[in-house]
Order: C-alpha cells, then sequence, then structure tokens
C-alpha cells in the first residue's frame, strides 16, 4: 500500500465551525480537526457534535480527516464513541506513553466494526513517551506513524523552548529512531511563531534533514513553506537521477561500483534516490534528464 | 455495555434551559426552554440568510428535535450564517444539554 503523504497537518479548533470550514481550501495534506487544548473543558460536548456532523458532512477533498482527542482519562473514550461512526481517516492520541494506551485504543476502533480502515497517531510529548516510543510505535497494525509534541515535552522535562531546539532535539531524534525502526512515518512538532517564515524554513530543512516525514502546522501561511522543504530540490532530484543511470549503466556493465562526480554510490544511496524519485514523482515533480 | 452504548439517550425530557454555540461568524447560538405540557414546539428563527435558507434552518432544527422525540419546548436560533452541519450540531448540544441532569 502506497505511504500516506503528511508533509503538513494543520490544527483546526473542533469548536469553530467557520475555521472547520476553511479545511478544505487549505491545501494541507491533512487536517486536525482537534478536541483536545483548543476546546475548553465546558465545551468539549459542543466540539464533539461538531466535529462529528462535520466529517460526514465536509468534503475535505485531498486532505486525511485526523480527529485530536482527549487523553483517555479526560475525555477520550466520549471523544471517541462521538466522532468513530463519523468515519474519520486517523485518530491522534495526546500524550501517549505506552503500547496499552494504544493497544486500549485500537480494541475500541474494532469495536466500532467501521467499514473503514483507520490508523492511530499516537503523539509522543513526554519524557516517559519518548523512552516507551518504539514500543508505542510497534504497538498496533494501526499505527502508520508517531508524532512528536515539543511544547509538551518541554514543559514536561522542565526545559525551556528555544529557537534553536536544543531541549528537543534528542526528543525528536527519539521518535525518528523509534518510527523508523518500527517501519512507521515520524512527523514532528509545530513551529510556534507564526510571524517567523524565515525560521519555520530553516527548521523545517532541519527536521527533513534529520528523517521526519512532516510536520504539524498552527496556521494556513505555514502549510505552502513546510511543502516546499518537503519537496526535493532541484539539485537533490538532478543528483537522484544521475546516481540511478550511474547504478543501471554499472549494473548493464557488469560492474558492482557505480560512480558518480568521482564518489562511489553504494546500496544506501541508490536506495535513498529511488525514494526520492518516487516521492517526487507523488508530488508531480519534474524528473530531469540525466547529465553524466 | 460498549462505549457505543453511551449515545444511547436514556431520557427525552427537557429538564432545564440550555444553550449552545456561538455569535461568530459562521457559528448559531441555540437556546432552548422546557414548554408547558401540550404547549407543542414553538420555534423563533432569526438569520441574515432567512429569506433564502429560512425554511431550510426550520426544516434541520425540527429533524434534529424529532430524532429525540420531543413534543414541549420552545426554541431560538440566531444565525451568524452558519452552514447545515454546524446548526444540526448546535441543536443536537443544547438538547443534549437540557436533557440531561445539571451538576
Amino acid at each position: 500500500m502506497m505511504e500516506q503523504l503528511r508533509r503538513s497537518r494543520i490544527y483546526l479548533p473542533g469548536n469553530r465551525p467557520r475555521m472547520i470550514q476553511k479545511g478544505p481550501g487549505l491545501g494541507a495534506d491533512a487536517v486536525i480537526l482537534d478536541l483536545e487544548d483548543s476546546v475548553s473543558p465546558e465545551q468539549k460536548d459542543a466540539a464533539r457534535f461538531l466535529v462529528s456532523r462535520a466529517i460526514k458532512m465536509i468534503d475535505f477533498g485531498l486532505s486525511e480527516v485526523m480527529v485530536r482527542i482527549n487523553p483517555i482519562s479526560h475525555g477520550g473514550l466520549l471523544d471517541l464513541a462521538a466522532v468513530l461512526p463519523s468515519g474519520p481517516d486517523a485518530v491522534v492520541v495526546p500524550k501517549c506513553e505506552s503500547k496499552a494506551e494504544v493497544q486500549a485504543i485500537e480494541n475500541i476502533i474494532k469495536e466500532a466494526k467501521l467499514p473503514k480502515l483507520i490508523k492511530i497517531l499516537p503523539m509522543i510529548e513526554t519524557a516517559k513517551g519518548i523512552l516507551n516510543a518504539y514500543e508505542v510505535a510497534c504497538a498496533s497494525p494501526m499505527v502508520d506513524a508517531i508524532t512528536f509534541g515539543g511544547e509538551d515535552f518541554t514543559q514536561d522535562i522542565g526545559a525551556t523552548r528555544t529557537k534553536g531546539g536544543k531541549e528537543i532535539f534528542w526528543g525528536r531524534s527519539m521518535v525518528i529512531i523509534a518510527a523508523k525502526a518500527a517501519g512507521v512515518q515520524a512527523l514532528d512538532t509545530v513551529f510556534s511563531d507564526l510571524t517567523d517564515e524565515a525560521g519555520l524554513r530553516r527548521d523545517t530543512i532541519e527536521i527533513k534533514e534529520m528523517g521526519f516525514d512532516g510536520r504539524a502546522a498552527i496556521h494556513p501561511s505555514q502549510i505552502e513553506i513546510i511543502h516546499e522543504c518537503f519537496t526535493p530540490t532541484d539539485k537533490e532530484m538532478q543528483y537522484a537521477v544521475n546516481v540511478l543511470f550511474a547504478a543501471e549503466k554499472a549494473r548493464k556493465e557488469g560492474s558492482g561500483v557505480a560512480v558518480v562526480k568521482g564518489k562511489m554510490v553504494d546500496k544506501p544511496i541508490i536506495q535513498r534516490a529511488e525514494k526520492m524519485i518516487k516521492y517526487a514523482e507523488r508530488l508531480c515533480v519534474e524528473i530531469p534528464a540525466p547529465t553524466i | 455495555m460498549g462505549i457505543f452504548d453511551v449515545m444511547m439517550i436514556e431520557t427525552r425530557k427537557i429538564l432545564h434551559e440550555a444553550e449552545a454555540g456561538n455569535h461568530d461568524k459562521g457559528d448559531v447560538v441555540i437556546k432552548l426552554k422546557p414548554g408547558p405540557e401540550g404547549s407543542g414546539i414553538q420555534l423563533d428563527i432569526k438569520s441574515k440568510v432567512m429569506a433564502l435558507f429560512g425554511s431550510q434552518i426550520r426544516a434541520s432544527v425540527l429533524e434534529e428535535i424529532a430524532e429525540y422525540g420531543l413534543t414541549d419546548l420552545t426554541l431560538s436560533v440566531r444565525d451568524e450564517g452558519a452552514l447545515d452541519y454546524a446548526i444540526r450540531a448546535r441543536v443536537q448540544t443544547a438538547i443534549e444539554r437540557a436533557i440531561r441532569e445539571e451538576q
């Protein structure tokens, strides 16, 4: 099955009809209808009904429809009971710390006997969650991505959130390693400063280089920048094409070694190039001709 | 009992006044009060798009009330340009709040 494209996921407050209705036109790979942090405790019931109806009645087009529920111990069960029958594509589970939590949600989804597959996206955003990230990522076949929550994680470890992000570097790395070891996607946290486009660009390029498959957005203006950062550059594309050309040429000539620009190209480099070309094809990026 | 049984409604009687929604653009405010026995359903709808969608709003509200089998109540709608799904969700919220015992 083709991996879901999740460069961007935008949060939409679950009790604000006008913002939910903007979802289809935002062009994000996923919309997250939020029942957790953006909804006050006394409006949780209203948000459940609104989100449930929105999923049924609004066509979100190509965007994957996710719902962020509350923690199971704080209303998450009521959230699931309300929204699962509407058939979201995925359930985002905040502050997930154990395999047992994921499996409890898996059981509830199975109990709902829905006519479609629903994914579980656990958020890793506590110290305990980080230490258990691999078991969470492996907890269920319904998990096809784990996501890092930088703001809550920073608070949980008693650190100060900085632009440089040194306080979350290790947490981010753990989420990537756990996700890749489990064979699922690694998705990153939000970039909170809406006024700093250059900072968003810099940070997104950095997390892409670290191995993340996408990140969350908190404002529509962030989506395009995130997509640009997750689109291979012309230079990267040219290199990937040349690598595959050289590898094919070496194979035809019976040589085990391909060389591009004087450097040996081995199996991991070829695999990375293949992955990039497939990814570029999905994004409808033009594939250049080889130049070697 | 599974969690999907939570949605079963045990009582279908308006116990007290309730409200749902906001006066934000694209939203709607629903206010619901119990009515005397035999008074029927009294609707008071105000909307910027009354001429175009008034009858549709009325039909949606009545459908939601009928889902709960409620009979004697007064319901006011102050529409700020909400779409049908939002109107229905707000009516449902107001009813759910009105039929449950106050904490």
